[in-house]
Parts: C-alpha cells; sequence; structure tokens
C-alpha cells in the first residue's frame, strides 16, 4: 500500500498480463481439446451473454445467495460472541476449544448425508450445511483477534474510567474489527463453496443446475457457471473488504 | 509542606513469576502535597512505574492503601486522576479529536461539549490542524502531545505520567518538558512523574523522591529550590549541577551490592 | 523437570476433557430421547465403530480412502508450495499470478466436480483430482502470505555475510519459511481430507463415501456418524502428526508454538 502510483499500476499492468496470458492459454487449450472436453474462453463469452440473458440462471443464483446469507448470518451471530468470549476467558476458551477443533478439521461435505437425515433437503437443510461450514472460522479468526487485543488500549480506557460496557464498545470492539472483517470474509468463502455443495448433492437450486450441465454436450455452460462463481466470491470478498476500509479508515492505514 | 491531596500508606505489591514470588514494593509509604510537583527518579525497573499504577488504580496492591482527598481510593481508577503513559498508548482506531476526548465521552459528556473542549486543549499542546489524524501518522512527540491533551481534558486533579518522555529523542524531549512547565505555570495541578532521568527530574519538580532498585525503597527526598518559571538557564545555575551530582552519588550508593 | 511439565499439562487438559465428557452426555441424553434412526446416542456410535475396527472393515476403508487423499495431497504440495513461496518473493510472479489464485479461491471447488467428471471419469483419477484442485488455493495462498512476511533483516543479514543465492535459501529462507510451509500443510490436509470424503460422496460411490451413504439410505444414523467420527478422528490425527514433525523439523523453535 506503501508503493507509489507509477509501482502500483505496474501492479495492475502485470496482474492484467496475467490474466491475458491465462486467457490465451484457455483458448489454445480449449481449441485443442473441443468444446465437448472444454470450450475455448471465446465460445464461453459467447455463451455467457446467452446465460446472463435467459432468465433462470441469474434468478436461481440470487435465490440460492439469499438463502445461504441466513446460514451466513447466523454463523457470524453465533461464532463472533463465541470466538470474543473464548478469547477473552481462559475458562471458555478451554470449555470449547476441543470441539472448535474437531468441527474444523470435519469436512462439511461428510455432514451432508447426516444432515439430510436430520432436516430433509430442504430450506433448513442448506441453512444448517452452511451454518456448520461458517461458524468455525468465524470462531477462529475472532478468537485470534479477542486474543491478541493489546493489555495497554485496555489500561488506558480504565485508567480513564471506563466501565465494563464503555470498555467493550471503545476498545474490544474497534480492537476486534479488521479481525471481524478477514473472519467475515474467509466465512464467506467457506458459506458459498458450501452452498454451492449442498445443493450439488441434492441437485437444487443454482447448485443442481450447475451439476445437471455438466451432462450436456458442451462444456461451455457449465464453465459459464463456474465463470459466475469466481466472479460472486471475487465480488463479495472485495466488497467486504472495500466495507471494512470504508468503516475503519485506520485499518487500511494498519496494513500500509 | 502545603496540605496533603495523595498519602500512598504502607503499599507492599509483589508479582508473581513461574520461579516464584517478586516483590516489587515492599511497605512504601508516600505523601503528596496539593498542587505540588514529585518526581518519582529510580533507575529502570526499579518499581516506581508500579508505584503509579498502584495510584492510579489501575494496580490492586497486595496490602496497604492509597488516600486521596481523605477518601480511600485504593485499585480505583477515575476520581480526578489521568494518565499519560510511556507508550503513549492513544487508541489506533480513533482520530486525534476522539483520542483527547476520549475520558470526556467515558463520562457521559455530550458530542458537541466535549468535542469543543478538544479542540481547545489540541491547540494548548500545539497541534491545531491535527483533529482529523490518526496516530499512527503522527510523529512520537506529536503522539505524546496527544496522550497529554488527553489526560488534561478530564481536567484531573491530580496528573500521573510514567516515563512519559522516555521513548523520545533528546530534542523532542526538552522541548515538551518546557511544553509540559508552561501548560503547568497556567494551571498547577498536582504531578506525579515517574522517570529515571535525573536532569528531567530536577528540571520539572518541586520535589524528588530517589528509590534504589526492585524492590524499590526511598533513598532520598529532596526539595528542588529553584526558583519557577525556569528556563533553558535554570540548567546551567552550578546549584543545578551541584544537585545533579550529589543524585548521581545517592543512586550509585543505592545500587551498590546488587547484581 | 518431567514431573511439573506433566502437572501443567494435566492442569490444562482437565476442563477440556470435562467440556468433552459434559457435550458426550448431551449428546447421549439427547440421542436416547429422539429416535435412532435420526441421532444415535455416543455409546452406539463407539460400539459400531469397535465393531467395525475389529471386523478389519474401518481401517481397509481409511486406508482406501487414504490412497487417492495421500495422492492429491502431494501433487497439490508439489505444486502449491513452490508457487506460493515464488508469489511471496517475486513480486512480478505474485502480480501475474494473484488474479488467478484469487479467483480460483474465491470459487468453490466441489463445482469443477462435472469437468473433472467430463476429464478423469468417476474413479481414482478423478478423486485425486478433485483433492489436488481443492488442497492447492489454500495452500497457496497460506505460503504467498508467508513468504512474503519473511523478516527482510533476516534477508539482509544474510546477504551482508556474503551468501550466495543458493547459500541464502539453504541459511536463511528455508529455516524462515518452515513455520508457514508447516500452517500451509495443515490448512492443506484439512482440506484434502474435506475433499477425499467429497470426491466419494459426488463421484462413484466407493470406500468410506460409500459407507456413508448405504448408512444415510437404510437411515442407520449409528453408522453414519461412526464414520463421520473416523473422519474426525483422522483429521485430528493428521493436524497432530504435522505438529509433532514441525516441532522435529525445528528445534529452535521449541516451546513457541505451544500457545
Amino acid at each position: 500500500m506503501a508503493e507509489s502510483s507509477p509501482f502500483r499500476s505496474a501492479g495492475r499492468l502485470g496482474s492484467l498480463a496475467g490474466i491475458a496470458i491465462a486467457l490465451v492459454v484457455w483458448e489454445v487449450a480449449g481449441r485443442a481439446a473441443g468444446s465437448a472436453r472444454f470450450a475455448p474462453f471465446s465460445e464461453v463469452a459467447r455463451e455467457f451473454l446467452t446465460v446472463l440473458g435467459d432468465g433462470l440462471t441469474l434468478p436461481a443464483l440470487g435465490s440460492s445467495l439469499l438463502q445461504m446469507l441466513v446460514g451466513y448470518g447466523a454463523g457470524l451471530a453465533v461464532g463472533v460472541p463465541l470466538g470474543v468470549l473464548m478469547g477473552r476467558q481462559a475458562w471458555a476458551d478451554r470449555a470449547f476449544q476441543p470441539w472448535v477443533s474437531m468441527m474444523v478439521v470435519t469436512s462439511t461435505a461428510a455432514l451432508v448425508p447426516l444432515l439430510i437425515v436430520l432436516f430433509g433437503t430442504g430450506f433448513w437443510f442448506r441453512t444448517a450445511v452452511v451454518f456448520l461450514a461458517t461458524v468455525w472460522y468465524v470462531v477462529i479468526t475472532t478468537y485470534q483477534g479477542a486474543r491478541g487485543i493489546d493489555p495497554r488500549y485496555l489500561g488506558a480506557a480504565r485508567s480513564f474510567g471506563a466501565g465494563g460496557w464503555q470498555t467493550f464498545r471503545m476498545v474490544h470492539l474497534p480492537a476486534l474489527f479488521p479481525y471481524l472483517i478477514t473472519g467475515a470474509s474467509v466465512g464467506l468463502v467457506h458459506a458459498i463453496r458450501a452452498m454451492v455443495m449442498a445443493e450439488m448433492y441434492v441437485l437444487i437450486g443454482f447448485g443442481g443446475r450447475l451439476q445437471q450441465t455438466g451432462l450436456s454436450i458442451s462444456t461451455a455452460p457449465l464453465l459459464c457457471y463456474l465463470l459466475l462463481l469466481m466472479l460472486v466470491g471475487v465480488v463479495a470478498t472485495g466488497g467486504l473488504r472495500w466495507i471494512g476500509g470504508r468503516l475503519a479508515p485506520w485499518y487500511e492505514e494498519a496494513r500500509a | 509542606m502545603p496540605e496533603v491531596k495523595l498519602a500512598v500508606r504502607n503499599v507492599s505489591k509483589a508479582f508473581r513469576t513461574p520461579t516464584g514470588s517478586l516483590p516489587v514494593l515492599v511497605d512504601q509509604s508516600l505523601n503528596v502535597g496539593d498542587r505540588e510537583f514529585l518526581a518519582l527518579l529510580g533507575p529502570s525497573g526499579c518499581g516506581k512505574s508500579t508505584l503509579l499504577r498502584i495510584i492510579d488504580g489501575l494496580v490492586q496492591p497486595d496490602s496497604g492503601e492509597v488516600i486521596q482527598d481523605g477518601r480511600n481510593v485504593t485499585g480505583r481508577t477515575g476520581f480526578g486522576k489521568a494518565m499519560v503513559f510511556q507508550t503513549f498508548d492513544l487508541f489506533p482506531w480513533r482520530t486525534v479529536l476522539d483520542n483527547v476526548a476520549f475520558g470526556l465521552e467515558v463520562r457521559g459528556v455530550d458530542r458537541k461539549t466535549r468535542h469543543e473542549r478538544a479542540r481547545r486543549l489540541i491547540e494548548q499542546v500545539g497541534l491545531a490542524g491535527f483533529e482529523r489524524s490518526f496516530p499512527r501518522q503522527l510523529s512520537g512527540g506529536m503522539q505524546q502531545r496527544v496522550g497529554i491533551a488527553r489526560a488534561l481534558a478530564v481536567d484531573p486533579d491530580i496528573l500521573l505520567m510514567d516515563e512519559p518522555f522516555g521513548a523520545l529523542d533528546v530534542m523532542t524531549r526538552e522541548v515538551l518538558q518546557d511544553e509540559l512547565l508552561g501548560i503547568w505555570q497556567q494551571d498547577r495541578k498536582t504531578v506525579v512523574f515517574v522517570t529515571h532521568g535525573v536532569e528531567e527530574a530536577l528540571y520539572l519538580a518541586d520535589r524528588v523522591v530517589i528509590y534504589s532498585p526492585r524492590p524499590a525503597r526511598v533513598c532520598a527526598d529532596l526539595t528542588v529550590p529553584f526558583p519557577r518559571p525556569r528556563s533553558e538557564e535554570t540548567r546551567w545555575l552550578p546549584a543545578f549541577a551541584e544537585m545533579r551530582r550529589e543524585i548521581g552519588e545517592i543512586l550509585k550508593q543505592a545500587g551498590k551490592g546488587r547484581p | 523437570m518431567p514431573g511439573r511439565y506433566g502437572k501443567v499439562r494435566l492442569e490444562s487438559w482437565g476442563p477440556q476433557a470435562l467440556s468433552v465428557a459434559v457435550g458426550l452426555t448431551v449428546w447421549e441424553i439427547a440421542g436416547r430421547l429422539v429416535s435412532a434412526a435420526i441421532l444415535a446416542p455416543p455409546s452406539r456410535v463407539l460400539a459400531r465403530m469397535a465393531a467395525m475396527t475389529a471386523s478389519g472393515e474401518l481401517p481397509a476403508l481409511l486406508a482406501a480412502s487414504s490412497l487417492h487423499m495421500l495422492a492429491g495431497f502431494g501433487l497439490a504440495v508439489l505444486v502449491a508450495v513452490p508457487i506460493g513461496f515464488l508469489m511471496g518473493r517475486v513480486p512480478w510472479v505474485s502480480r501475474l499470478l494473484d488474479p488467478l489464485v484469487t479467483a480460483f479461491y474465491s470459487l468453490p471447488t466441489v463445482a469443477l466436480v462435472p469437468l473433472i467428471v467430463i476429464w478423469f471419469g468417476l474413479f481414482y483419477a478423478a478423486r485425486v483430482a478433485l483433492v489436488f484442485c481443492m488442497a492447492v488455493p489454500d495452500m497457496i495462498v497460506v505460503m504467498a502470505a508467508g513468504a512474503r512476511d519473511i523478516d527482510q533483516r533476516l534477508v539482509d543479514a544474510g546477504r551482508s555475510l556474503g551468501a550466495g543465492w543458493m547459500q541464502q535459501f539453504r541459511t536463511v529462507l528455508l529455516p524462515a519459511s518452515l513455520p508457514f510451509v508447516f500452517t500451509a500443510l495443515r490448512v492443506g490436509a484439512v482440506r484434502a481430507i474435506n475433499a477425499m470424503i467429497t470426491a466419494e460422496l459426488f463421484f462413484a460411490a466407493v470406500n468410506l463415501g460409500a459407507s456413508m451413504k448405504k448408512a444415510a439410505s437404510a437411515f442407520d444414523s449409528a453408522g453414519l456418524l461412526a464414520v463421520l467420527a473416523t473422519l474426525c478422528l483422522a483429521g485430528l490425527a493428521v493436524q497432530e502428526l504435522l505438529r509433532l514433525l514441525e516441532t522435529w523439523a525445528s528445534p529452535w523453535r521449541q516451546g513457541v508454538g505451544n500457545g
């Protein structure tokens, strides 16, 4: 961030070059392999416009993402307080640590058959999958942030007579903020992963459409869907970072 | 001595370490007069900072008490005390203005009033124009000016300063010493100033209490006779050099026979 | 002081054991209240695991599943570690690859399943490919971040002592990289085990995945949870193994990474 602008534009140029090279490689490989195995970029780009206009794909993606937000929101609502509690209270750390480490290594996909038994394949199933995929990463990130709060700031606040709630609002929360943004964006990556996986498994929503497109003759529609997912992920995490930078100007500074 | 503003009575403190208990203060007492500028002088790590933190209420002593205006305030922060920290300890997420207004915000002063007062103090410490900056955009000297303004904003009776200029370079330190004296001259508060600099203690204080290495005990309690307002010339008085030499001797004696 | 060390461990493990015990009890009670088809209590899950282990079924399934997991993970390490390292140390490599890595990191890997089916079919090769694709982006991200943060002072010290590129790599970069290489391995291992079971559920159902599917369609939640618990334990065991390996590989950091 401390780089001056010519370097920055050189960086952007390098990134554009990277994308350009990748697209050329894709095009050449696609033409060599044929669209049944790997549709070239030009074909996928044309297909992309059709898919955008077909009136089915985008609504499917939209409603899948909306449903995902429920599980993701629940993951944040549970994960943030739990992470803070574990980071600030030794007893909570010890009590929850074994469960958190167990759940983090447990694959979300392996939970899917069990969750289907428990919830069926409807709304609650998908929400549960997304929640379970999100919450532990949010807990871990928040936990690290809460543990790392500099005791000097807590001392200064106490010295000025700040009470428990005031200290939480005026020291803990802002000190945690960068970690909350990181946790929210890592959690979001995992939430999108889980949403697609769950939908592909029970053939529903956007993920279901994606799974079924795999059966069509050309891979172009499939690659379109993948591109769309990439865009969603990049835009969503980038958007969260941007919001973080806007809400917390000192945060952007701190990374310089 | 004038009327006693603050009294420390028989305070002891030991810290737990992996190898056992480490006594830092053993049965220490201290009186601070009203509107007196008192310096606590001692070698680094001797326990004088711990004593200051006990006075502020940040650290609970194992035994003994802190009496302020006849009231027992042991282990309680606030109550007309404000602290300036060695490492500034400004909140990195607050602008200069909101850092200075912090203590008032804690007290529930409304936004307009506390910002007005904060602006006045920022101007007083010479930082007008930097209200919207964040601490990390400022130099060390400027950050400590904010630290001083933050403490003065709550209009404390007692100003506690924990080696406030220790982390600054020599030039900045002398400038800030003069600025502190200027501020104090206008509005005399009771100040307890912890330092390990002999010259700093002599230049600023009315009285210097000298501590031995850990566990801290009082080796000497000297009144500083130089007239106020003090300035660069004060440092060149023969009596200043004489006292500096004397205190150096006391510190050397106190440090003898220790590892 | 082995005795002392043991005591400390016991002290810190006590509450955790208690928490696991409480959790299992709650689950046991809940499991007994609801139908066994939905949530079997841990006692029955444990009994099932014991029976499946005794019959040799579970170890055989786990070993078979591990085959493609290890193959895919190994390939992922070979690709991700050098690429991630270069991205962290060489600016133009980072600029060139950063958009691609970001894109693939944001893409849910499981969405590649239909494409992998077209390229690699439904069996072993497809499973290896999925494990590879799932582990690589996360590992590259960790590696690049770690390599970027290598203390420049160490590199400068090596250079000022006249170390050549190869010497620098061996004496400075390699040891400085070990901590985040192991972080990348741990992150990658979680992803690889995740992918191992995902592959067996999404391609042709074999090994542990087939066992899960069979149990699910028979509403045999004890069987389902037995496989799940096995996966969870395998994941924890791999993490612990990597931690031991790290301690062994970097003896100078001993006692640091226990936090």
